[in-house]
């Protein structure tokens, strides 16, 4: 933690350091919030820990000047993507990259330890040791990861100018796209029920939009009044075609940061939706996003060898 | 009039309730607490930490007709929407929830009395229970409230573990039980002394978190500070914290159909969405986070005040437990109950 509030107050000292995006400790048990350190004494508020979730690339654009900003693999795959597309100026940032080893289920968390008030928390190791009014617990931080991480392949920010700690490698993880496999299986009745159990219960509260990093159209088709896309209403109909639409505008682009499933109050499990995409995509265009700065999105290229025969 | 209902009797009440009611009632949906119409009482969750979302969608829908219109040559058909007639009992209630819908009815009687809510309003049947397992988001007792006094309801229930202690409220209320007498014992004194053990230290578990009182005066002058544009940059501009809470209630009214017919429909809006305030010509009043969120703030725990002498937040936490980006309502309190100097 020493690390990142000295990095950070020797960076605020700059004059062409605006804010430093990172994280503080939030009020309930297991929560980290964003925050925008501004001086020095900001700075010592900085946390970094695998209970930071928050995607934080979507805030660099609420600031005219520079900013630095702590990034995980999650996040940096994100900066990735909105770099590719020209939202973010590169010259805009000081990057701080941040390994990852996976990050916890603050609500997962928060389930386990029974409605208990909690006086204070700390991670040590794999081990995450809970303080309560009276007595403290000992959880294994691998039981509450969050769905995305165990069979992440990126514990290293694919972009970053400083990197706190040696560059990790993955080797035999799960695989990330069995639960697409598994859905891809059922019968179409059983899929179609599937999602309309899930997408009935969706409050168009838009918050899986407005968290998503790579959701940045400055107008969401859902707003549009003349032509209106879909209803207003949130009839399954019209829930079904927002997640869908929505599904494939992140086609390619989405860098399964999960956020989208984080973010949705109602428990749907949009991550699903979007890593079918991935696998779409990764089986036509052998592409993944986030991962290379270099490697130019399929979606929004266009080569002149590009196959054609599908055009009637 | 004070009784006792074993736990195991519920399931029993419930279907003479249903007799005469559908029954609204909390349900559990994956991890999630949800208020449901239940016709299988055995799912019925009476004992819960929060519900995802406050029953006052069964007052106030989140998309309702409000009427259909047709088309025929140079005539227009218009048929008024009809609200389903058979009473409901929302069961299970928690304080907080029941509160809100109290704040709910002074606008919805206000300059115009809203008829659709308030025939489903005068047709519900309110059953609250005493909220034993408040978490680290709730704050009632910050904003008037307890965790176990529901002003307004017809029947209180609180769990004491082996039984429920059934207090009548209204007359309604009261006759309902009065029927169904076969069900219930008398509550004996150590029955009411437990009961009263149990609310004291439940409010122990939801310490007063800041001074309303103080919070509303400091209201009228902090409208300009830079306050504002601190705590709001993490805000998202999701609807979350609307939709999820028991007293937010404003809608936007649209159409669905086609040149020939149609319905004229109104749908729940948010004010942290940025084109909540856009207007045709394109202009928007409230153009970034900052003017949405102290709207938010101001509406409830100002406006709302002077318009109906109540502040229009009841402390269920949820928008607080559900934000994604770690909004916090009780810290903005806070900052405000300090005042403006402090920025």
């Amino acid at each position: 933690m020493e690390d990142i509030i000295n990095i950070a107050r020797e960076l605020i000292k700059r004059d062409d350091i605006e804010a430093i995006i990172g994280y503080e400790k939030g009020r309930a048990p297991f929560q980290t919030v964003p925050f925008f350190a501004r001086t020095p004494e900001d700075c010592d508020k900085l946390i970094m820990n695998s209970l930071c979730v928050n995607n934080l690339v979507s805030y660099i654009n609420q600031f005219s000047g520079k900013v630095a900003i702590f990034v995980k693999p999650c996040d940096a795959k994100a900066l990735v993507g909105l770099l590719q597309e020209h939202q973010i100026e590169r010259e805009k940032l000081h990057i701080i990259g941040i390994n990852c080893q996976g990050a916890l289920n603050p609500k997962k968390l928060r389930n386990a330890i029974k409605g208990r008030m909690v006086k204070d928390w700390s991670i040590n190791g794999d081990k995450i040791k809970v303080y309560y009014e009276s007595g403290e617990e000992e959880f294994n931080i691998k039981d509450f990861l969050l769905d995305k991480c165990p069979a992440c392949d990126t514990r290293t920010p694919p972009i970053y100018d400083e990197l706190l700690g040696d560059e990790i490698k993955t080797a035999d993880l799960p695989e990330l796209l069995a639960r697409v496999k598994e859905l891809e299986k059922l019968p179409a009745a059983e899929k179609q029920q599937y999602w309309n159990e899930h997408f009935e219960r969706c409050l168009r509260c838009y918050a899986c939009v407005k968290i998503c990093p790579l959701c940045y159209c400055e107008r969401c088709f859902v707003e549009n009044a003349s032509p209106q896309w879909i209803d207003k209403s949130n009839n399954l109909k019209s829930n079904k075609a927002f997640h869908l639409i929505r599904a494939y505008h992140l086609a390619g682009r989405c860098i399964d940061c999960g956020e989208c499933d984080r973010a949705c109050p109602m428990d749907i499990p949009l991550r699903e939706l979007n890593l079918k995409m991935r696998k779409s995509v990764e089986e036509h265009f052998n592409y993944v996003p986030g991962k290379d700065i270099d490697v130019p999105p399929p979606l929004s290229t266009f080569k002149k060898e590009d196959p054609q025969d599908f055009i009637r | 009039m004070e009784l006792i209902l074993k736990k195991e009797k519920l399931k029993e009440f419930l279907e003479q309730l249903s007799k005469n009611y559908e029954i609204i009632a909390p349900v559990k949906e994956g991890e999630l607490i949800n208020f449901k119409s239940v016709k299988d009482f055995t799912k019925v969750v009476m004992t819960y930490q929060k519900s995802i979302k406050s029953p006052k969608e069964f007052l106030f829908p989140q998309c309702e007709e409000l009427y259909k219109y047709k088309f025929s040559g140079k005539d227009v058909e218009i048929k008024p929407a009809e609200v389903e007639k058979k009473p409901k009992a929302i069961v299970g209630i928690h304080p907080c929830d029941a509160v809100a819908i109290k704040i709910l009815d002074k606008l919805f009687g206000w300059d115009y009395k809203d008829e659709l809510y308030f025939e489903r309003r005068n047709n519900t049947l309110l059953i609250s229970i005493t909220c034993n397992t408040p978490d680290w988001s709730c704050f009632c007792t910050s904003v008037e409230g307890t965790p176990y006094d529901a002003d307004g309801t017809d029947i209180h229930f609180t769990d004491t573990g082996e039984t429920y202690y059934i207090e009548g409220k209204s007359e309604k209320g009261k006759q309902i039980l009065q029927d169904n007498n076969n069900l219930f014992t008398e509550a004996k004194k150590e029955d009411k002394d437990k009961v009263e053990k149990i609310k004291k230290e439940i409010m122990e578990q939801v310490p007063v978190k800041f001074d309303i009182k103080k919070v509303t005066e400091n209201m009228d002058c902090i409208f300009d500070s830079k306050l504002w544009d601190r705590i709001s940059v993490k805000c998202i501009h999701c609807g979350a914290c609307a939709y999820l809470c028991p007293t937010c209630h404003c809608f936007d009214i649209n159409d669905e159909g086609n040149y020939e017919e149609g319905k004229r429909i109104r749908c729940w809006d948010a004010c942290m969405f940025g084109h909540f305030t856009k207007m045709a010509g394109g202009h928007n009043p409230r153009e970034d986070e900052k003017t949405r969120y102290r709207q938010r703030i101001f509406h409830k725990f100002n406006y709302y005040i002077k318009n109906f002498d109540t502040i229009s937040c009841v402390g269920c936490g949820r928008c607080i437990a559900e934000c994604p980006a770690g909004m916090d309502l009780v810290k903005t309190l806070q900052l405000i109950e300090k005042g403006a100097e402090h920025e």
